[in-house]
């Protein structure tokens, strides 16, 4: 085929028709390539909560400074030492707080065995120690305040200085940055997940704060294995710490 | 977080078995080497070296078949050609994350950057294989420009770039080294140096395929055009997307013990995300080589042996990739996904041999097959990149944070 000027003029037509053609079906294989909508329980959820998935981005979000452990207690470092304190979400699941019963200076800690509790209404729930080590300081402020807690989990609502001989190896083994949000924003859609299928559903006030006490609105009678549940001591006994 | 070094109180002797021998004495270290893998390594290397060796003592005459009519081969084609392609990922992943913001493929960013380094690195030695005379390097960069060269160009993009993604991936080097100043100085520097990387890897993947256009009567006229500087661009997008996909499949089976609890799930989302950019970069890489087909206006061409081996190459290596990398996004399918993306790597790797070796002076009577010792010496090259990928991988945090250090983004 020589390039004549007919030839130039049916070989320009099949490239303009080609261009023309290639834009609706970019579109229609744009759509082929999108992924289905997923049927699953988020449908159920967003019945009762209209755009809770918006909104679960932006609540318990995790400072990025922190390490975390599965267990909802949070690690800091703060030189040779690790401060360690209730997350977010732990104390808004628990709901009110009324007393905290934290080791003494001195106590050993195991990472992940039993380090302090939270009781509530006569009822107590331990947390796991995220680091183990020798705790070294207590805060005294939120163990007669618990309010502190719920007021500022991150801040001055710390609970615990400890001293770890094993840093750098303990610190490996929990979760930080993106990582950790993205474990925290599981375990919140699971929490969601079993108040739609519960029918209790009372996570959300109006507007979609979680409400304080998520534990109590999932199941009022025993809502202290539900929090033992989440905070991963549902086999753990725990004996040690004194009341504050 | 107060400054912490967890490097702080070694010695020199402790630092070196902690960094270097993975926290074993040297004996234990050397044993823990022999490994069926390692034996195939030392398969390749045992010949692979000297072979090495020999051709830079007794000339490139001496190993291979390359002639002054067919003075392209195997190492231009395999090692150069497609080693850049699918170094893209690099500049891909790194766009993606840092210019336009999708942080969900954070995760990949270290582990294409040293890809896209290694891929580099070890295009540059497999240009030294063809080049030879190592030591007149500086010529062409120094004191002997030659502006009007499409070669300049590619040499000057490929140094530049090659310094960026080493910069890019000096912040885990400086974590790996417990430099905690200097490395915070290297993440200032990230948005600029991916910019710059972009400009880059547009300017020299683009000129790579302009080479063609200096020797138009030497290309089939199927795979030439005018826009082989786009098709180049184009489609190593989607091999630095593919080879991406592949590469983090593979590191998470071979590195199961560096890559962070939970991330495989996440890896799977990354994946078919990519999956998807993968089938639409793939779908309008196959309209652009339509009008390619079209502008040479050779469609009498197609009904030859030549002809069916195009048509399979752009059925085959693109449209069915793109139809099922499609397909993958849409029904979440993540092993498929995979499967597509390394025959989308080979399928590039297959356009870069077509252009630049298997349909290379398709009309001289003089064919040109590669020697042994130029497919030993491509092997020995590759094998050395995959080793040295796996030598930072085992020390650095490439697959997953180093706890002592903020996340870096």
């Amino acid at each position: 085929m020589g390039h004549d000027l007919l030839t130039i003029y049916f070989l320009k037509g099949i490239e303009y028709l080609l261009a023309v053609a290639y834009l609706p079906l970019f579109v229609l294989f744009w759509r082929f390539a999108t992924p289905k909508a997923p049927a699953v329980a988020v449908a159920a959820v967003g019945d009762k909560a209209p755009g809770w998935a918006d909104q679960l981005a932006d609540y318990f979000r995790l400072p990025g400074d922190l390490f975390h452990h599965p267990g909802h207690a949070w690690a800091r470092v703060e030189g040779d030492t690790v401060v360690v304190g209730l997350n977010d979400f732990a104390q808004r699941l628990v709901g009110r707080i009324d007393r905290l019963r934290l080791p003494a200076a001195g106590t050993e800690l195991a990472q992940s065995r039993p380090a302090f509790s939270i009781v509530s209404g006569g009822r107590s729930v331990a947390v796991l120690a995220p680091v183990g080590g020798t705790v070294v300081e207590v805060n005294h402020e939120a163990a007669s305040d618990p309010g502190a807690v719920k007021q500022s989990p991150y801040g001055r609502g710390w609970l615990l200085r400890v001293r770890s001989p094993q840093m750098a190896a303990q610190l490996k083994a929990l979760m930080r940055g993106e990582l950790a949000q993205r474990w925290m924003d599981t375990v919140w859609e699971q929490l969601n997940t079993e108040a739609a299928a519960t029918e209790l559903g009372a996570v959300y006030q109006d507007g979609g704060t979680p409400v304080d006490g998520m534990a109590q609105g999932l199941s009022p009678e025993h809502w202290d294995r539900v929090a033992r549940r989440y905070l991963l001591t549902e086999d753990e006994s725990f004996e040690g710490g004194s009341d504050a | 977080m107060t400054d912490t070094t967890f490097d702080r109180g070694l010695g020199p002797r402790e630092w070196v078995i902690e960094k270097v021998f993975l926290g074993m004495p040297l004996g234990a270290y050397l044993r823990s080497l022999v490994t069926p893998g390692n034996l195939l390594v030392a398969l390749i290397l045992i010949p692979g070296i000297p072979a090495v060796v020999y051709r830079f003592v007794y000339g490139i005459g001496a190993v291979s078949n390359l002639t002054q009519a067919n003075p392209w081969g195997l190492w231009i084609g395999l090692d150069v050609m497609s080693g850049v392609a699918l170094a893209a990922g690099g500049f891909t992943i790194a766009t993606l994350v840092h210019v336009l913001g999708l942080r969900d493929y954070q995760p990949i960013v270290r582990p294409a950057i040293l890809t896209g380094f290694l891929g580099y690195l070890f295009v540059v030695i497999g240009l030294m294989a063809d080049l030879g005379r190592p030591w007149n390097l500086p010529v062409p960069m120094v004191y002997s420009f030659g502006t009007g060269s499409v070669m300049f160009e590619v040499g000057w993009c490929v140094a530049l770039y090659l310094t960026v993604l080493a910069l890019e991936f000096s912040p885990a080097v400086l974590e790996w080294l417990g430099l905690r100043k200097m490395r915070e100085w290297a993440l200032k520097l990230t948005l600029a140096l991916t910019v710059l990387g972009l400009c880059l890897s547009t300017l020299h993947q683009s000129s790579l395929g302009a080479l063609f256009l200096m020797m138009p009567h030497r290309v089939h006229p199927l795979w030439y055009s005018g826009f082989v500087p786009i098709f180049f661009f184009v489609s190593a997008i989607a091999a630095g997307i593919a080879m991406v996909i592949v590469e983090s499949a593979l590191s998470h089976r071979a590195f199961g013990s560096r890559v962070a609890p939970g991330s495989h799930e996440r890896l799977d989302r990354i994946t078919l995300g990519l999956a998807r950019a993968g089938a639409l970069v793939l779908f309008a890489y196959f309209f652009l080589r339509l009008q390619g087909l079209v502008d040479s206006g050779r469609f009498d061409l197609l009904n030859t042996g030549y002809g069916y081996w195009f048509l399979f190459e752009l059925l085959g290596f693109v449209l069915v990739p793109a139809i099922l990398f499609g397909l993958a996004s849409r029904q979440r399918r993540v092993v498929l996904a995979r499967w597509v993306a390394g025959w989308t790597v080979i399928g590039i790797v297959v356009n870069r041999l077509n252009l630049s070796v298997i349909t290379f002076n398709w009309n001289s009577p003089e064919r040109y097959v590669p020697s042994a010792m130029e497919v030993l010496i491509s092997v020995t090259i590759i094998t050395l990149g995959v080793m040295t990928f796996r030598w930072i991988v085992n020390r650095m945090p490439v697959l997953r944070d180093d706890p002592a250090f903020p996340p870096a983004h």
